[in-house]
């Protein structure tokens, strides 16, 4: 019963003292700025509509690998980095987290030289778009 | 070859919307009559996602206990396909399919045999899958029908790469025992691994820089099979189906040469490089042909990206009008403008799910004339796919049927059964009623209704059909009582 009393008052004196104090006096964040300090460190961004159109199109991959038959960069890197242009659409689209690990590919790659491979593709992944705007993404996860 | 942008109206005979094997197909057959043809494409899709084998019908009492059924022609299968399952496109065009012949024939004639039948009046080949299971098929990519498990008794190699996981030589050999005992063909598989991949990093190589690295230097697969092959030689040796990324010809010619065995390529599983390898010579065989192939996307003016004022494609004079193309980012990274189509009649070969053929929004519906998609006897108006669906993978699975209803003709329903234009023809995955998996009738059914189309649609343009059998006609050429009333309608 103390303890649940204690509680009780520990949690009025939080919402009826200190937070509006906290509100008129403290360094509050809010809003993007709060979600970047509280998540930026872990590489989330947010996302805005643009970026939910273009993960939208890349949610279209079918996992078919045509695209990887016409990857002419495929063999650049090291497999480990870089498994041919669908890991983009199938992988690192998927969250801003699994950037850093396509890092060496989104910095080495060019992404013009995917339009064979985007012009095969049977659900429209634009392949091309989509790699540059992957590497924008980075550079914001970076900042 | 991605085909070129688009650059201009287009006006021509006839207009094929899509670029597999039953737009391909079309194509050849109305330019063969002499028509003007041009193919639009938007991308690849299933033609090159196929395992190598052109399946026309299965045997139907082929199963996994008795694997080579009851041994029935190519062309009665496909009669007892059409008889048991009415809503098949084999069913609407059961009085053409004595023509079915002449449609492998032509297939086959205009890939420079590429493309290999064993003919419809025979029975059909058997095939072994990367799983070691035979499949029944009516033909395929000649360097997989030169493994034909019928055309061989005594053993025969099962190679596989030892350190790449492409294909477990072992496990194919045990699997392909089991299936030649219940098959009771008079054969005994055994595993052959060769060192060929040895290199830093290549048992992560994908098939296709499997097949590059053969192109490269085939001899060095010879020597790596050399040292590989048993004292007691295999009559067939059966290879990973990476033998080229072009033409595997040269290959299996340097092999046969070097070791003094027969090759082939097993049937491909997924990423398959004969796919990719089979729509690359039908694009070849467009452009030796004289077809130009166009890169972009086909829709009605009326639809949804056009302009909803305007009426649905329609027929003036000679001509059907109506519908439009634009770019598709073409390859050369021009956006075009969109242009007017004009042309003497329209084959539809569009593709399934894979191929945007049918699309799911809200309902089932047939992107480009809004075209009623059926699923069995019924018209989708939304449903719930899940309805249409078997948990069970094995089980029929009637969302797969989902497409176009077609008359005798090839031409595409509505839904009070009447024509949109009798310009119009559908061929190919886009009809309804077949489930390759289920149904098995892949590519050949592509064939055989892409042929049929391409010549109807060289007729609706006014062009000669000598010695081609229309709807209302006997396979002799005579005519029938029904044949004036069909073209009157």
């Amino acid at each position: 019963m103390g303890y649940k009393l204690g509680g009780d008052l520990y949690l009025g004196y939080r919402a009826l003292v200190a937070q509006p104090l906290r509100w008129l006096f403290g360094r509050t964040l809010r809003g993007k700025q709060r979600f970047l300090d509280n998540y930026g460190p872990e590489g989330l961004v947010p996302t805005p509509e643009a970026d939910k159109l273009m993960l939208a199109s890349a949610g279209r991959c079918i996992s078919c690998g045509l695209c990887d038959q016409l990857d002419g960069q495929l063999g650049a890197l090291a497999r480990q980095a870089y498994d041919g242009v669908s890991l983009l659409p199938r992988q690192t689209a998927r969250s801003s987290v699994e950037l850093v690990h396509a890092r060496a590919a989104l910095d080495s790659l060019d992404p013009e030289r995917y339009r064979e491979a985007a012009a095969v593709c049977p659900t429209r992944v634009p392949l091309v778009e989509l790699a540059r705007w992957l590497r924008d993404r980075l550079d914001r996860a970076r900042s | 070859m991605i085909g070129v942008g688009v650059s201009k109206p287009i006006a021509v005979d006839v207009l094929v919307i899509g670029g597999g094997a039953a737009g391909a197909f079309a194509a050849l057959a109305a330019r063969e009559r002499g028509a003007t043809v041009a193919v639009v494409r938007r991308a690849w899709a299933a033609t090159a996602l196929s395992s190598g084998a052109a399946d026309v019908a299965p045997d139907p009492l082929s199963n996994a206990r008795t694997p080579l059924g009851g041994r029935m022609s190519v062309i009665e299968s496909a009669r007892h396909l059409a008889s048991r399952r009415p809503d098949h496109p084999y069913a609407a065009l059961q009085g053409r399919l004595a023509l079915l012949p002449a449609a492998l024939d032509f297939a086959s004639r205009q890939t420079g045999g590429r493309l290999s039948f064993a003919g419809a009046e025979r029975e059909n080949h058997a095939f072994l899958s990367p799983m070691g299971l035979p499949k029944l098929s009516a033909g395929g990519l000649d360097s997989i029908v030169a493994g034909d498990l019928l055309g061989v008794s005594g053993t025969i190699g099962a190679v596989g790469f030892d350190l790449h996981p492409i294909v477990d030589a072992r496990l194919l050999a045990a699997a392909a025992n089991e299936a030649a005992r219940r098959a009771g063909l008079p054969l005994r598989a055994v595993p052959i691994e060769c060192d060929f991949l040895r290199r830093s990093g290549d048992s992560l190589l994908r098939p296709h820089e499997i097949a590059a690295r053969i192109d490269d230097d085939p001899e060095r697969l010879v020597e790596s099979l050399r040292r590989a092959l048993p004292i007691d030689r295999p009559q067939r040796l059966l290879l990973p189906p990476v033998l080229s990324r072009r033409d595997p010809r040269p290959v299996l010619e340097a092999l046969e040469a070097g070791l003094g065995i027969p090759c082939a390529e097993l049937l491909a599983a997924g990423e398959s490089v004969p796919g990719v390898r089979l729509q690359q010579a039908l694009e070849a065989r467009l452009d030796e042909a004289g077809i130009e192939l166009i890169h972009g996307e086909v829709y009605a003016a009326s639809g949804a990206e056009g302009d909803a004022t305007e009426p649905r494609p329609h027929t003036v004079g000679d001509s059907m009008i109506g519908i439009r193309m634009r770019g598709a980012a073409p390859p050369n990274g021009v956006v075009a403008s969109d242009w007017p189509i004009e042309a003497g009649a329209v084959v539809l070969a569009t593709g399934k799910f894979i191929g945007g053929g049918i699309r799911r929004e809200g309902r089932l519906r047939e992107p480009i004339f809004d075209l009623p998609v059926w699923i069995g006897d019924q018209v989708d108006e939304g449903s719930w796919l899940g309805d249409r669906t078997a948990y069970e993978l094995r089980d029929p699975q009637p969302a797969l049927r989902a497409g176009l209803r077609i008359d005798e003709e090839l031409h595409p329903l509505l839904r009070d059964h009447r024509l949109l234009s009798p310009r119009l023809f559908a061929c190919g995955d886009v009809l309804a009623g077949n489930d390759p998996a289920e149904d098995g009738a892949g590519i050949g059914l592509a064939i055989f209704t892409g042929y049929l189309a391409g010549l109807e649609a060289a007729a609706a343009a006014g062009l000669s059909l000598a010695g081609f059998v229309t709807a209302g006609e006997s396979p002799s050429g005579e005519r029938t009582p029904d044949s004036d009333e069909a073209e009157g309608r």
